[in-house]
């Protein structure tokens, strides 16, 4: 964190601007206390089912092969 | 050095223990610059899935930069792709009565009321820059971040933060000049 933002002002415009701005730090938005117990069970969810993910991944590749060289046959006949 | 390095690393070998210390120890400036960039109403999505986004590309995450300016990036893209899905924010009235019983002790009730009335107008006024210059100037003047750091989650070069940034101020005092609140702005 720097607290010099006022100093780069290039005119009195913009330093009240700056100041102004500033002052929005009184008042910052705060997360809800849950965002954090969010967070770690959809990850926590989503580490459990990511290895899952890779074969799902190579068995629907093999279906899709599979239709392919099926379509590809019959429309050679 | 990162104060990060640390628990990123234990993160990064699927230690959820670590990337929970991490979620603590950043939750508070994502939630802001989300809720700075989208609004109150969407800032708790966007942070959500600016954590999950960083959790699934931290084995990605060289450590070039610091973990904070990073995480930073991932939180303003996942707020541009909420801004992207949603039509522009129909601007809301403020509420003159808003709580202002903190503020500077030396400040009477009437200039506390004042000044708080201000900061929401403020706050409205800003989701109407455009993104590039919302961001570099809530990253700036509202985080106090550095340049050097604004360059990093921006993905800008160093030379043009500074320039953006005068034009990202000059665009809102022209939308402060234009309104109808006397925001006292000098010529």
């Amino acid at each position: 964190m720097t607290d010099d933002g006022g100093r780069d002002a290039q005119s009195p415009a913009e330093e009240r601007l700056v100041r102004y701005l500033e002052d929005l730090r009184e008042h910052p938005p705060q997360p809800d206390e849950a965002l954090v117990g969010a967070v770690l069970t959809a990850a926590r969810w989503q580490a459990a089912v990511r290895p899952y993910l890779g074969g799902v991944g190579l068995i629907a590749g093999a279906f899709a092969e599979g239709a392919r060289i099926l379509i590809g046959g019959r429309q050679r006949r | 050095m990162d104060p990060d390095g640390a628990l990123v690393d234990r993160a990064r070998g699927g230690d959820l223990a670590a990337f929970e210390a991490l979620v603590r120890r950043h939750r508070d400036v994502v939630y802001r610059v989300a809720a700075r960039t989208v609004g109150a109403a969407d800032a708790e999505d966007v942070s959500q899935d600016a954590f999950l986004r960083a959790f699934h590309r931290l084995p990605r995450f060289r450590g070039e930069g610091p973990f904070r300016a990073w995480l930073l990036r991932i939180t303003q893209n996942a707020a541009l792709t909420q801004q992207s899905r949603r039509r522009p924010e129909p601007v809301e009235s403020v509420d003159p009565m808003v709580d202002a019983s903190d503020g500077p002790a030396e400040r009477t009730p009437a200039e506390r009321l004042e000044g708080r009335e201000r900061q929401e107008r403020l706050e409205t006024k800003l989701r109407l820059l455009a993104p590039a210059h919302r961001a570099v100037l809530v990253l700036r003047d509202i985080e106090g971040l550095s340049y050097d750091e604004i360059a990093e989650v921006t993905e800008t070069p160093l030379g043009s933060v500074k320039g953006r940034l005068h034009r990202a101020r000059d665009e809102l005092i022209d939308i402060l000049r234009r309104n109808t609140y006397d925001w006292e702005l000098p010529e």
